[in-house]
């Protein structure tokens, strides 16, 4: 600052010097030839009044001015040496005229100077204003969008600021600027007084005193979206200038929030069309394997009950055996049906506890155990007590599910393994077979839920794996399938040990 | 002969009535049903069963209200049914003094042991005696000792006192919050029942020949504990 002024300074001394020197040459000249004082001063005059407003300031201007009129004066005096004429009026009327143009050309080159310098600021506001607005619009999500506007305000005034939005007719606080800002409810009270009046308030409005913030609303089609509140000084005079500016930017953001708005509709709109397929696949899939047991059980019962069919004593207690087992089997899909609903996404946040490992897999094995009393299970588990938050009842379902995919797999009179392991921040719950192991086909599709993928007339496996997979999901967990390098296939999932949120 | 003891199945669906009716009354039992809670209030208290069977389900008053309403003036023993997923349920039934709870859909056989124990107990009352056994573990609440094999078992203080809790309630589901409060005060903090699981572990690893198949302290998922029951006593 201190250098530039000094610049000036200089530049301003040599365009005096300058004029001076030209001045005085010019005068001589003239008076040599013209030998005529009044045409001297006039082309002395012209010359002032085209050279004063090329100097920055008013004391540069008439300093000018009286030496170059004193030195004309002088001149004249020395090279007409005739006193007659050169008296001291002429002095005067000469100094007096060179002030008098200088100051009124002074003046009108600090209009236009002002003029150009607020022209200058408005194209540079205009600029800044755009490149936020181009900021705004490149940026995606509402969240995302509003910390960029509080950035923004920032980089424009430095200040910080607030932005509440309206959730249906509440406001709320969506995001402050810096983060640990602290906002009385009195904030709270001018910003919903600025978005039901859609209008400013707080500082400088005369509306809701008892605040720091100045509240703008962003409206756009008549309707508040947000208020933008910033902070101001309360003991000094409100900037009106930054004020027209934050206005400027409340319009900009208002419109490109409104647009982020209607895009998440849309977004939300594809998303639940999405799940409306996926809901219609996935009830395609549960007919199919719903049926199949079901047509299973009314035959066995029409021949039970039909008197022409003669059975004997060991076919009729063949078909009751079926129509039981049948039944379980419908029971445990249902169960696994109701899970779903329980872990999809419009169900209540799981209720988790935190449960002892080794009790979830005992209860686990104690319902194996039952179904195939055949198999031999191997239980591996670490030595420490070990507790994760869950659902227990969903976890023993997976277990249970997972369980029996592998009986199904490696037939009825095997071994399976069952293995927890610790790693450090999570625990790692493998089931594992010894049977012909998983195809290349299966592999790609374990989890996605298309129940009779198999093509055989069996109960498909894909809904109870995809059932285990949304389950361990909502766990903040990970559920894989592979084949072992020694044969069978393996089942693992991990549940973290911490509290997380559903992915 | 002696008399016939009588069940109220309180219960909305007929077809599920129906079942139970034919297979209560088959085992000996009189079978009177109610299809409403306010039904259920009426039949309680003019016919008293010796049982009542609980669906909580209904379609007019909540089972628990129902239960809440009987146990005002009466300790008819009442087994809660309830559907699976529904643990929050049979953990407050439990907490407003169901005797037991069965978890929808159950085989006969199983029904009809949970009936025999709940009235059977009821019929006891507390267990008084100073030795309770099971298969090879025994307790003997006088010399505060525990023994399995005859060997006997080193508990800490707060151990025992776990076992000795269900001990006096063998068959009857203990829920964690009951527990933690009558072993470690009404004050604890009953939302992290991690000390009892710790505890619970411990106790398991001393007593228990497998852990993954327990014997004598059993595990109801997401609910509580149960004392097995002697085999002498489940005929």
């Amino acid at each position: 600052m201190k250098n530039a002024d000094r610049q000036r300074q200089l530049k301003n001394l040599r365009r005096f010097a300058l004029t001076l020197a030209g001045t005085v040459l010019i005068a001589w000249l003239l008076l040599l030839v013209v030998k005529n004082e009044s045409v001297c001063f006039l082309v002395v005059l012209l010359l002032l009044t085209l050279n004063v407003p090329y100097f920055t300031s008013r004391c540069w201007q008439l300093g000018t001015a009286f030496f170059c009129a004193l030195f004309t004066w002088l001149l004249c005096r020395v090279v007409l040496l005739s006193s007659s004429s050169l008296n001291t009026i002429s002095l005067l009327v000469l100094l007096g005229s060179t002030c008098g143009i200088a100051w009124i050309t002074g003046l009108m080159t600090q209009r236009i100077q002002d003029q150009k310098n607020r022209t200058m600021a408005q194209c540079s506001r205009t600029e800044m204003l755009n490149r936020i607005n181009n900021r705004l619009l490149t940026e995606r999500g509402m969240s995302a969008l509003h910390t960029l506007l509080l950035s923004c305000v920032y980089e424009v005034c430095s200040r910080p600021s607030v932005l509440f939005e309206t959730k249906g007719e509440e406001m709320q606080l969506s995001c402050k600027l810096p983060q640990g800002l602290l906002t009385y409810p009195s904030e709270h009270q001018a910003a919903s007084e600025a978005f039901k009046g859609a209008c400013p308030t707080g500082v400088g409005t005369g509306l809701c005193q008892y605040t720091a913030f100045r509240y703008f609303p962003l409206i756009t089609h008549e309707k508040v979206f947000a208020v933008l509140g910033v902070m101001f000084d309360t003991e000094k005079p409100v900037d009106q200038e930054l004020i027209k500016t934050l206005e400027q930017i409340a319009v900009r953001a208002a419109v490109t929030i409104e647009r982020q708005r209607l895009a998440d509709e849309q977004q939300q709109i594809m998303m639940e069309t999405e799940a409306e397929r996926i809901r219609s696949n996935f009830l395609r899939a549960i007919s199919h394997d719903l049926r199949t047991p079901l047509t299973g059980i009314i035959g066995a019962c029409s021949a039970l009950n039909g008197r022409e069919v003669q059975l004997s004593e060991t076919a009729r207690q063949d078909l009751i055996r079926d129509i039981s087992e049948e039944a379980s089997w419908l029971l445990r899909m249902v169960e696994n049906l109701l899970s779903v609903t329980r872990v999809g996404r419009d169900a209540p946040k799981l209720k988790k506890s935190l449960e002892p490992v080794e009790e979830v897999v005992a209860e686990a094995l104690d319902k194996s155990r039952k179904r195939f009393p055949n198999i031999v299970f191997h239980v591996n588990l670490p030595e420490e007590f070990l507790m994760v938050p869950m659902d227990p009842t969903l976890i023993v379902q997976v277990l249970t599910n997972l369980i029996e995919n592998a009986a199904k797999y490696s037939g009825n009179n095997s071994v399976i393994d069952l293995l927890v392991a610790d790693h450090r921040d999570a625990v790692a719950f493998s089931v594992r077979d010894h049977g012909k192991g998983l195809s290349k086909s299966d592999l790609s599709t374990l989890f996605t839920p298309s129940a009779a993928k198999n093509g055989d007339s069996g109960h498909g496996l894909g809904l109870g794996l995809s059932i285990c997979r949304s389950v361990i999901r909502v766990h903040g967990g990970e559920i894989t399938g592979e084949n072992c390098q020694d044969g069978g296939a393996v089942f693992t999932f991990v549940l973290p040990k911490e509290e997380t949120d559903e992915k | 002969m002696k008399n016939k003891e009588t069940i109220l199945v309180v219960e909305d669906e007929g077809y599920i009535t129906r079942v139970l009716n034919t297979v209560l009354s088959a085992s000996g039992y009189k079978v009177i049903t109610a299809a409403t809670g306010a039904g259920a209030n009426a039949l309680m208290s003019s016919r008293l069963p010796d049982l009542v069977l609980l669906d909580l389900g209904l379609p007019d008053i909540d089972g628990i209200e129902v239960l809440k309403k009987l146990r005002e003036w009466s300790g008819i023993p009442v087994l809660v049914v309830s559907a699976r997923g529904m643990e929050k349920d049979k953990i407050s039934a439990l907490d407003y003094g169901a005797d037991d709870y069965i978890t929808k859909p159950f085989s006969a056989p199983e029904l009809l042991a949970r009936i025999r124990a709940v009235l059977r107990r009821n019929g006891k009352g507390k267990s008084a005696d100073d030795v309770y056994s099971v298969g090879a573990f025994a307790i003997d609440f006088t010399k505060r000792q525990v023994t399995v094999d005859e060997e006997p078992i080193h508990l800490t203080q707060v151990e025992y006192r776990i076992v000795e809790l269900l001990a006096r309630q063998p068959g009857c589901v203990l829920t964690y919050d009951s527990i933690i409060s009558q072993i470690w005060g009404p004050y604890a903090i009953s939302d992290n029942t991690m000390i009892l699981r710790v505890n619970m572990s411990n106790i398991r690893h001393k007593l228990e020949k497998n852990n993954m198949a327990p014997q004598y302290i059993l595990t109801e998922i997401g609910i509580g504990y149960r004392m097995a029951e002697t085999e002498e006593e489940r005929q």
